[in-house]
């Protein structure tokens, strides 16, 4: 423990002082400040007030587009018709229906095309897909209330260190681990954006 | 609501988390008090086994799987420590039934510990259940933790007894009178359950098929149970504590207890109504000190009270399964509830509660545990994560008189009134109740809202024909082949406006189950914001406390600036009417 930490502790031990507290936190003047990492985080998983915001406007606003939907049908037809003509066969002919008088051969082609635009203008006062990006509010909760509490976990470890320390090394050792397992997992909530902030203080 | 927060803030409750070197990764799977009051053992889910004698300030290891002499841990030797979770539940005399689960995937992990002892009447006892273990698949169904360092282990067929904390054991051996031995040391059909007295040295009930047998002597001898009714069954308890040790049973919907003076039982409650049913078997009765009787069920705690059960009257417990009921006998009236996430106090035999804490992970609590000698200093077990409630002893001392107090907590409570924290936190997230209701009455006018179809269709056909007439030659009229074409196209355009008048009545949407959900997010979000600010007030009451050194200051203002930065963010930045950075100082008026 250095000579400044144990005045600080001595100072810290005594009742009073919003300057000695003052002076102890002073362990944070490098810490971004905690409003930075939350946007940070909830940035990171695209759950921010402006995403949400914008998804809840998106799902309204879709119902002005329309579906569109279009078709081609083609049909080919091939109508061959024979046909005997008993009026004008000669007299006395026997009538065969294997030779027809006439024949009459028909093709047709025809084509379809088809184009529809649908609007449902019920989206418009109410869609499903708003009440599924509620689903994003309670993942925008939970990340904000983890991320302010590890902030803020952090700083009572670094508090315990600075202040009072546990006695046993191997306790004091694991205690710095945990504080560095905390900031490595703001890092990762982050996706970086700590220790940037942290660089950048 | 002022009453209990001031106690809870004159108590300087707040929460640390115990690190003290234990491993941050590893599951904590039981938490054991030690011989010592500040004497601690926990166990984690590697095997491992830690070890304080400091009330969780410092731990060292103990014990390592690889080791080949395993700790001779109190109440539990020669268990492992993912044993101990599961043996510690049975030894915790006021655990809610539910969470008695089956041992079975547990016997391997016994299995592994045990060095092969010969086998003696004195000897382990997990090296005559290894063999069991071995060849069949063993359920511990229950360790009990007597006075006098009893101890006992249930199985399914039969009773394993220590009179030394648990280093030796010996199965009862069950005279004629007793429990019936079969060909392998069992009984038939089985044992249930077992229950003993903390406070009658001697007496045990045990629940077995042959009936149910009492034992005054710590099991030497059996005696089958006077049963007073013709077909009254006698009540689970956690434990046969509160005055006297006394018997208690259920016939007919009506729960007896056995008298002070043992002549006879005296009628306390009726179940009726609420769909109770008396003989569930995971009902386990508690009864404080103050002849108040809980009824732990899996859904809900019931308070048997002035003739007839009623549920708790805190909606927030009254139909929630409790994972622990912890009643202090030391202090009339004080209870600890915890559910999965929360745990609650009472200082007045469940008739008001207060929440003091709510886990801060999606962990939930494992295990409470309250120091013998000071009632408020409680640890609470989540998942990898140990809790200890911290209590001021400057905070205790009155520091202000009572008119002031209120003045000062006044002055904070009205910086921030709760309900407008919760309500800006809601309405910004579109949870506020008004906003909800406004969705579902657009969910009713958009049947009204009709679907737009406008259509095009474009056909087109061109037909050829070609006419041959054979008997052209004899035709005056020129039969030569004719061949026509014809070409025809149109266009159709239509439009269509369609009104589904079902969904006028009802829409589909309006039975979502996602409006459940929906719900259950603007309770939860409601809870955690009332949690913060409850926090955040506490924290800054304390600091108003000039008694405090420059540490617990220090300590306060980063717990108050934790609650601070969460609901500055869910107000949208409503909240802070200060910098987060500044410090609160003592002398700034309220």
């Amino acid at each position: 423990m250095t000579f400044a930490s144990l005045i600080l502790s001595f100072a810290l031990t005594a009742p009073g002082g919003d300057s000695a507290v003052r002076e102890a936190l002073k362990l944070f003047a490098n810490d971004p400040p905690v409003t930075e990492v939350q946007r940070a985080a909830l940035e990171h998983f695209s759950v921010s007030q402006d995403d949400l915001s914008g998804y809840r406007t998106s799902a309204r606003l879709k119902a002005l587009m329309p579906s569109l939907t279009g078709s081609y049908t083609q049909d080919d037809t091939k109508l061959n018709i024979y046909a005997t003509d008993r009026m004008i066969w000669r007299a006395q002919a026997p009538f065969d229906p294997d030779d027809p008088q006439t024949a009459d051969a028909q093709s047709g082609l025809g084509r379809a095309f088809s184009a529809s635009v649908t609007w449902n203008l019920a989206s418009l006062v109410f869609d499903s897909n708003q009440l599924e990006t509620y689903a994003l509010v309670g993942i925008h909760e939970d990340l904000l209330k983890e991320v302010t509490r590890l902030y803020y976990t952090r700083q009572h470890n670094m508090l315990a260190l600075a202040l009072d320390p546990p006695k046993d090394p191997r306790a004091r050792a694991a205690l710095l681990l945990r504080t560095r397992e905390i900031e490595a997992m703001l890092d990762a909530l982050t996706g970086g954006a700590w220790s940037r902030l942290r660089q950048r203080q | 609501m002022l009453g209990p927060f001031v106690t809870a803030v004159a108590l300087g409750a707040t929460w640390i988390e115990i690190t003290g070197g234990l491993p941050p990764h590893d599951d904590i799977t039981t938490v054991q008090p030690g011989e010592h009051p500040d004497e601690l053992w926990v166990g984690t889910h590697r095997g491992l086994v830690w070890h304080s004698t400091d009330n969780g300030d410092s731990f060292r290891i103990a014990f390592r799987p690889v080791q080949s002499e395993p700790p001779v841990v109190p109440w539990l030797s020669n268990i492992r420590a993912s044993s101990l979770s599961d043996l510690a539940r049975g030894t915790d005399r006021d655990l809610a039934p539910r969470d008695r689960v089956s041992l079975a995937e547990r016997a391997g992990d016994l299995a592994g510990t045990v060095r092969d002892r010969p086998r003696s009447r004195g000897a382990p006892l997990l090296s005559s259940l290894v063999r069991r273990v071995e060849r069949d698949r063993v359920v511990v169904k229950k360790v009990a933790t007597c006075a006098e360092g009893v101890m006992f282990v249930v199985t399914p067929e039969t009773v394993w007894r220590s009179k030394d904390k648990g280093v030796h054991w010996e199965k009862l051996l069950l005279g004629p009178m007793g429990l019936a031995l079969d060909s392998q040391g069992g009984t038939p059909g089985g044992v249930g359950w077992l229950t003993c007295s903390e406070k009658t040295p001697g007496h045990v009930v045990v629940n077995t098929a042959s009936g149910i047998l009492e034992s005054f002597n710590w099991g030497d001898t059996f005696g089958f149970w006077k049963n007073p009714f013709p077909r009254a069954s006698l009540v689970q308890t956690a434990s046969l504590g509160g005055p006297g040790g006394r018997i208690r049973i259920m016939h007919d919907n009506r729960f007896y207890r056995e008298r002070e003076d043992r002549n006879g039982y005296e009628f306390v409650c009726h179940l009726i109504g609420d769909s109770l049913e008396a003989d569930d078997p995971s009902w386990v009765w508690l009864v404080a000190d103050t002849g108040h009787a809980f009824a732990v069920t899996g859904d809900g705690i019931l308070l048997c009270d002035q003739g007839r059960v009623r549920r708790l009257r805190d909606e927030r417990l009254s139909r929630r399964p409790a994972r622990f009921v912890w009643v202090d006998w030391t202090r009339a009236g004080h209870i600890y509830v915890a559910t999965e996430h929360e745990v609650y106090e009472s200082f007045d035999n469940g008739e008001s509660f207060e929440q003091i804490f709510v886990s801060p992970t999606e962990r939930t609590i494992r295990r409470i545990l309250m120091h013998p000698d000071r009632p408020d200093d409680l640890l609470v077990v989540t998942g990898g994560q140990l809790w200890r409630r911290i209590t001021d002893p400057a905070a205790v001392q009155t520091w202000e008189s009572g008119a002031a107090t209120r003045r000062r907590v006044d002055g904070v409570l009205n910086q921030a009134p709760l309900w407008e924290v919760v309500q800006t936190s809601l309405d910004r997230l579109e949870l506020e109740p008004r906003q909800i209701a406004g969705r579902r009455q657009d969910l009713r006018l958009r049947a009204l809202m009709p679907r737009v179809i406008v259509r095009v269709v474009r056909l087109e056909a061109t037909t050829v024909e070609a006419y041959d007439d054979m008997l052209a030659p004899l035709a005056t009229a020129s039969g030569a082949e004719q061949v026509t074409q014809l070409e025809r196209g149109h266009t159709i355009w239509s439009a269509f406006v369609l009104w589904d008048l079902r969904d006028v009545i009802l829409d589909p949407l309006q039975t979502d189950h996602s409006w459940v959900d929906l719900e259950r997010l603007r309770q939860r979000i409601t809870w955690r914001v009332q949690d913060a600010w409850a926090m955040w007030a506490r924290e800054t009451v304390a600091l108003g406390n000039p008694n405090l050194n420059g540490k617990q200051r220090a300590f306060h203002e980063v717990s108050r600036r934790q609650a601070a930065a969460y609901l500055h963010h869910m107000t949208g930045g409503e909240f802070a009417a200060f910098d987060l950075s500044t410090v609160h100082s003592k002398g700034a008026s309220p």
